[in-house]
């Protein structure tokens, strides 16, 4: 096996693996921040709050990790559905720095809250025995968590993009964040729509702690140890464009991968320059048309 | 009411001024009680208050008063306002804790202006001790573990070792300190790797690892997420199926083996400190904390930096006949005592802790628990880094 293969293998596989992970923890700030224009840096927090109910629900019940990445999401959703009236909703369309301020507050009381719940040190993922092998392609194994990851996330945006761009609900959706007085008049219940739209954006971020978990461990500081990561995917796709966040997260995935193992010492750094310079180029982002 | 509290008022400035005020000495701990390192601040208090049980709250008459600062993550400003505000409102004769190297190196001057001991449980820069001489050290250096990592490595058949440590300082000083050793001893360092502490994903690093083919990896990433996510990617990489061994420094501590899981297994690492040392005191305490604390998990570094730290703040007071006297850190130069994690001294010289340094491995015990064996041990360890600096 030349080299030239084995970098290739290596950084498309786990390249794409990882973008996929990017995908998973964001895809949920994509309909909170990006379809929903909400300030919304608690995004970890839900994540992290769906992350820990699954793990917790593998522990106390001793169900399996599929049926615990549907607890992580109705863990994220629940939590959605409770405080969106209560916190969220009063904040929309208003002024950035207030929702920006509290929902760093909600960061801080849901660090608080995990530390107190879980104590700090990460929670224990165990995977059933069919993740923990790997499949053989012939020119490497390929783990089998991220032949999943990259299954799941695969099936996830195509689910995604079928119920925004395809379906009533996601064409009402659409409407009601590109002219909320004009969707209001032809019918639309915007308030209710607004609502069912930021609980599952939570439940996505419930589902993506929790399918992440083994990778990207679940601890009280979650929420502020991936935040950037979060918030990069999702300024340099653009606000509202769910398959902007896909192509953006799986782009991202290669090139960080790529960058870490080429080019070590500037990896840190690489990622940031990238959204600096696609920016500058682009202010609304990849696919993100313009406010 | 208002002759009552103007009476109150006359009273504690009487106290005050008189002898009782004397005889309590205040001791300030300055440590993440919040936060991601939250529980090492709790091993502090748990292990302050341990202590205190065990040995009683008065020292040569003296009352001892023990006051907490957050200082949440590693926040050197916010450390040297609260070491400044302990020391002129509240009025501390001594300092204790320190987990983050950077907020010590914040306390320093404020140390040396205030003349106030402090004591490090933690904190572990080499040349943090001189930065002031009114620090102690009761936790450990860098190069105390990465040093003896280096020997054993050499002395048992591993010549070929890759580098692979979190890009900061403390990692850096681990680096420098096992490439010093490891080249001195004639082994070859074959790739070093600073990986930069926003990665989440590791397996770039490990593919680089497993392409120079070492005998093993020395790393040092600390404890938490990244160290799981470090560990988990070298599992599915098989990297131990390859022949190439693990080595650490607290990675795979004994608290945190639930959180890693199996993945721990056979890790090496280097420490003061494991749960399973056999010595009476260490089973002492290791009883003590499970009795105590059940929810906090078994005693670590933490936990017998803080004891150890008492223990030598006590031997300060008792020096002093009742107080901190101005020559409480001269007073404790060369004392030596019979610690969890065996014979302990604080260094006359450089007024560090001399210990034995424990080599261990992760292994499954007969309950099918991962915990740490310790398969060789390194007596009285000084500071190498500073031994290195004296023989140039």
């Amino acid at each position: 096996m030349d080299a030239a293969t084995s970098f290739l293998g290596f950084v498309v596989i786990d390249g794409i693996a990882y973008g996929m992970i990017l995908f998973l923890i964001s895809v949920g700030l994509s309909v909170t921040m990006g379809l929903m224009r909400f300030a919304n840096l608690a995004h970890g927090a839900f994540a992290a709050a769906g992350g820990a109910a699954a793990i917790s629900s593998m522990q106390a019940f001793g169900i399996g990790f599929l049926p615990a990445l549907l607890v992580g999401f109705a863990a994220g959703a629940l939590i959605g559905l409770i405080l969106e009236p209560a916190l969220f909703a009063p904040l929309y369309g208003g002024d950035e720095l207030d929702q920006v301020l509290m929902t760093i507050g909600l960061i801080l009381v849901t660090i608080a809250t995990l530390n107190l719940l879980f104590g700090s040190a990460p929670l224990p993922v165990v995977m059933p025995d069919w993740m923990q092998g790997s499949i053989d392609l012939g020119f490497r194994n390929v783990p089998n968590y991220r032949a999943f990851l990259i299954v799941s996330g695969g099936l996830l945006m195509l689910a995604l993009w079928l119920t925004l761009d395809r379906t009533e609900v996601g064409a009402r959706i659409r409407a009601a964040v590109e002219n909320p007085s004009m969707a209001q008049a032809v019918g639309i219940n915007t308030r209710r729509l607004f609502a069912l739209t930021f609980t599952f954006g939570c439940g996505l971020a419930g589902l993506g702690g929790a399918m992440g978990a083994p990778l990207l461990p679940i601890d009280p500081i979650y929420p502020f140890r991936y935040l950037a990561t979060f918030l990069v995917v999702v300024s340099i796709a653009g606000f509202g464009n769910i398959k902007g966040t896909a192509w953006v997260a799986l782009m991202l995935g290669i090139l960080e991968t790529a960058g870490r193992y080429v080019v070590p010492e500037i990896s840190g750094f690489l990622i940031y320059v990238v959204m600096i310079v696609l920016l500058l180029w682009r202010p609304n982002g990849l696919f993100g048309r313009p406010a | 009411m208002k002759s009552r509290s103007l009476w109150m008022a006359a009273l504690l400035a009487a106290l005050g001024a008189g002898p009782i005020h004397a005889q309590t000495v205040k001791v300030g701990i300055v440590a993440p009680m919040t936060g991601g390192s939250a529980d090492w601040g709790v091993q502090f208090r748990n292990c302050i208050q341990l202590f205190q049980s065990q040995n009683g709250d008065r020292v040569a008459g003296s009352k001892v008063d023990v006051i907490y600062r957050d200082t949440g993550g590693a926040n050197p400003g916010l450390t040297r306002k609260h070491v400044e505000e302990l020391i002129v409102n509240d009025k501390v004769n001594v300092l204790g804790g320190f987990f983050f190297s950077p907020n010590a190196f914040a306390a320093s001057p404020v140390l040396t202006q205030a003349k106030v001991p402090g004591v490090m449980f933690v904190a572990g820069t080499p040349n943090l001790t001189e930065t002031s001489p009114y620090w102690v050290r009761t936790g450990y250096t860098t190069w105390q573990s990465a040093v003896p990592m280096a020997q054993w490595a050499y002395k048992n058949g591993i010549r070929r070792v890759y580098i692979a440590v979190q890009d900061f300082s403390a990692g850096h000083s681990f680096q420098e300190g096992f490439k010093m050793s490891f080249t001195r001893e004639g082994g070859q360092i074959i790739g070093e790797d600073r990986m930069a502490m926003n990665t989440n994903d590791f397996a770039p690093f490990i593919q680089r690892i497993i392409n120079a083919k070492p005998d093993a990896v020395y790393m040092f990433i600390s404890p938490g997420p990244p160290s799981i996510a470090f560990l988990k990617a070298a599992e599915a990489a098989g990297l131990k199926q390859r022949g190439i061994k693990i080595m650490g420094v607290a990675e795979t501590d004994d608290q945190e083996l639930p959180s890693v899981g199996p993945v721990a297994k056979d890790v090496y690492s280097a420490l003061h400190y494991a749960v399973s040392l056999p010595n009476e005191a260490n089973q002492a305490l290791v009883k003590a904390v499970a009795d105590r604390f059940p929810k906090d998990g078994p005693p670590h570094s933490g936990c017998v930096g803080a004891y150890d730290g008492m223990r030598v703040i006590y031997q300060m007071i008792e020096n002093g006949k009742g107080r901190i006297a101005p020559d409480a850190v001269e007073s404790v130069k060369g004392m030596k005592w019979t610690s969890p994690r065996g014979p302990a001294m604080i260094d006359p010289e450089t007024r560090d802790i001399v210990h034995n340094i424990y080599i261990k491995q992760v292994v499954e015990g007969p309950d099918g628990k991962l915990f740490n064996r310790v398969i060789d041990t390194i007596p009285n360890v000084k500071d190498p880094w500073k031994e290195s600096r004296k023989k140039q």
